[in-house]
């Protein structure tokens, strides 16, 4: 009314002075500045995360491997159309020739606020011990864990209805974790809870795709991205440990993903997958780029979960020749041959163990895949102890019989 | 048998928008009888049906207590670790929708024997107006300092709702709900009857619909009425004899003050709040109090 701006021209929003523009159309602003005025009034931490991500197109942030981003269709002028998914909001762009950005479309849900607060959207929960095996839950209104010293953080699968009954299946979980104390601790402390609402399960066979691409999966990305933010609010607390369960390892590893991308550091927090159903390898190459410690066993995998074993080789392979990971060669050996023992494991690596310790351990030990072969190399060069850990796995009471004072030094390092 | 073929937690498929869920048949509720301080409580309760989420034991009743061997409620539950308790009897009972569409909710049922972990020999739990201010400063010990916004006060939980007492007893009673404020209400009913002077027995019966939402979402996917028929049937049948010594207590305080009775009415307490190490006193709330 007492402007004379044509309505119909695009408005810069971030990247005026440097980076890349980021324009929007005038259709989507109100909604756009609704969220801006949300976000600055300190209440609506998921609003602050929005705004920023979109401010961050400017920065150049964006890029085809960006987790975040769900390629859409290429025009024929070469411009391309993307989706974003944040916490409260679809955000379609269009990456333009000039190298800048152009939202066109929002599909913003200002109620998001109350979605969190009646368990609808993904949230952070402070989980208090009843009794019984029964847990409370209660929202954290500002979305980050307790300050206290290894604080403990459970990520849990989709599919439950209410957090109270994620912690309850969560809590025998986490406590299944190597640093976790036990459930007497779990109990005692309580612990926090990302939760994700949703009907199905995350990852697993039905889902291969997605569990094995897991950075792609975009029905994680508001999750993640949620997660993430606590993540980073939390790098100064001393010891946090975070444990997923099941499909929780997808939400963990995007998130690891998307603090990875952005440089961030967290050496001293610790991070331990139960029974994943998305790649644990995905997984333990994000948790190397955040420097985190991983304990001796970085999961714990059923036997018949076919997604959590499918790249256990690998991810020991990776934990064995990263630098931030503390794995040795006495126990990647050990850990493959203790992998060779699950399900999908099994024909797998049976061939692979004795070439592949060997090698591993340098010991050049050529033999062929038969079991008492490698058991009777294992005696030859227990001397250097380094196989003999191997061995000890499979076949700890057969060390204990044929070499009782190797099997009580040994026994030690597992 | 129908019943268990029809409403079973098998879930084939989605339900309705609503549903009335069927729990477990209260009329084949077998009595169960403990001996707590010399006094006997006797109550019905279905045979354990835990919900298919995590592994939830039931708590079986054994044949003596030894209430002198309470232990202190966990720091993270009761920061003020001003009440003891002696777990007697657990159970959880699953409530399933029509055909094949599954678990939707459960009722759980606790009993516990309270005491204060500093004992004080001033006053006598069969006083009805003990035991109301007891009830009262043990759910604030429990809930009152589950603040959500430190700025404005709005809280986690609200009680008392309700407020009655066990109409069947004659001995001084109380039973109140305490309600959820976000998501579904969760609904409590905390039932105290004191067992001697220093002992009270506490039920506490907690519902949990298996729906999200705001509570009258919840309301609407899970129909609370099931939960709370079942609720209501366990305290009816909640009967107690005193021991001698209690008897002769009560019977006491009955000629000294005729009057003596639980107030019909009382409104939500003002939270938050804490309770002080004598587990009576209720003060005003501090964050650093027991940090």
């Amino acid at each position: 009314m007492f402007s004379n701006a044509a309505p119909t021209q695009d408005v810069v929003i971030a990247g005026q002075h440097s980076g890349k523009p980021v324009k929007i159309t005038p259709t989507a602003k109100p909604v756009y500045d609704q969220l801006v005025k949300l976000a600055r009034d300190g209440n609506n931490y998921w609003a602050e995360i929005t705004v920023k991500a979109i401010n961050e197109l400017a920065a150049g942030r964006l890029h085809q491997n960006n987790i975040f981003v769900k390629p859409g269709a290429v025009h024929r002028d070469g411009t391309e159309e993307f989706v974003m998914i944040l916490p409260g909001c679809k955000v379609t762009c269009e990456k333009l020739d000039a190298d800048g950005f152009r939202i066109l479309h929002f599909e913003a849900d200002i109620q998001y606020g109350q979605a969190i607060a009646s368990g609808g959207a993904p949230g952070l929960y402070t989980a208090t011990y009843r009794e019984n095996d029964t847990w409370d839950t209660e929202l954290e209104k500002r979305g980050r864990i307790r300050e206290e010293k290894n604080r403990m953080v459970a990520i849990c699968d989709s599919r439950y209805k209410d957090p109270d009954r994620a912690a309850t299946v969560a809590a025998p979980r986490i406590a299944e974790a190597p640093f976790s104390g036990g459930s007497g601790m779990v109990n005692g402390d309580g612990f926090d809870l990302h939760y994700t609402p949703g009907e199905k399960k995350l990852g697993g066979l039905r889902n291969y795709r997605n569990a094995i691409r897991v950075n792609q999966y975009t029905e994680l990305n508001e999750s993640a991205l949620l997660l993430a933010r606590t993540m980073y609010q939390a790098k100064d607390i001393q010891g946090v440990r975070w444990i997923s369960e099941d499909g929780g390892s997808g939400v963990l590893t995007q998130a690891m993903t998307i603090l990875a991308g952005q440089g961030v550091k967290l050496p001293n927090h610790k991070v331990f997958l139960f029974n994943p159903t998305t790649s644990p390898n995905t997984a333990v190459k994000a948790a190397h780029s955040l420097q985190m410690k991983l304990d001796r066993h970085f999961n714990k995998t059923r036997v018949l979960n076919v997604v959590g074993n499918r790249d256990q080789l690998e991810l020991i392979g990776n934990r064995w020749k990263s630098k931030a990971d503390s794995l040795t060669t006495l126990q990647a050996a050990s850990d493959i041959f203790a992998h060779g023992k699950s399900m999908h494991g099994v024909g797998l690596t049976m061939g692979t163990i004795v070439a592949g310790a060997a090698a591993v351990a340098g010991a050049g030990i050529t033999a062929p895949a038969a079991l008492t072969a490698f058991l009777t190399a294992v005696g030859g060069v227990v001397a250097l102890g380094k196989i003999a850990g191997g061995a000890a796995k499979l076949g700890n009471t057969l060390v204990e019989n044929l070499l009782p004072e190797h099997h009580d030094k040994l026994k030690g390092k597992f | 048998m129908r019943n268990f073929i029809k409403y079973s937690k098998l879930k084939l498929r989605d339900g309705s928008e609503s549903c009335s869920p069927v729990g477990p048949d209260f009329t084949k509720a077998s009595n169960h009888t403990v001996a707590l301080a010399g006094t006997q409580l006797e109550f019905k309760a279905p045979r354990h049906d835990p919900p298919p989420y995590g592994k939830i034991r039931q708590r079986r009743i054994s044949n003596s207590y030894s209430l002198s061997d309470a232990r202190v409620h966990g720091y993270n539950f009761q920061p003020s670790q001003s009440w003891k308790t002696t777990e007697v009897f657990f159970r959880d009972w699953s409530f399933c929708g029509p055909w094949f569409t599954g678990f939707m909710g459960d009722t759980s049922c606790f009993l516990q024997v309270i005491q204060l972990s500093e004992p004080d020999a001033g006053i006598n739990f069969l006083h009805p107006q003990a035991l109301e201010i007891a009830s009262l400063a043990y759910i604030t010990a429990n809930y009152g300092y589950r603040v959500y916004d430190e700025d404005n006060g709005d809280m986690h939980y609200i009680a008392p709702v309700n407020w009655s007492t066990v109409s069947q007893l004659e001995v001084p009673s109380v039973q109140f709900d305490s309600e959820r404020l976000m998501r579904g209400a969760a609904p409590e009913r905390h039932v105290f009857i004191p067992i001697s002077r220093s002992h009270i027995a506490y039920f506490s019966l907690r519902t949990l619909q298996n729906a999200s939402g705001t509570r009258e979402e919840v309301d609407k996917k899970v129909d609370p009425a099931p939960f709370k028929e079942l609720v209501d049937n366990i305290v009816g049948s909640i009967r107690v004899t005193l021991s001698p010594e209690a008897q002769a207590d009560w019977d006491e305080i009955r000629k000294n003050n005729p009057d003596a009775k639980v107030s019909d009415t009382c409104a939500p307490l003002k939270w938050p709040a804490d309770v002080d190490k004598d587990g009576l006193t209720i003060l005003e709330y501090d964050p650093k109090r027991y940090a």
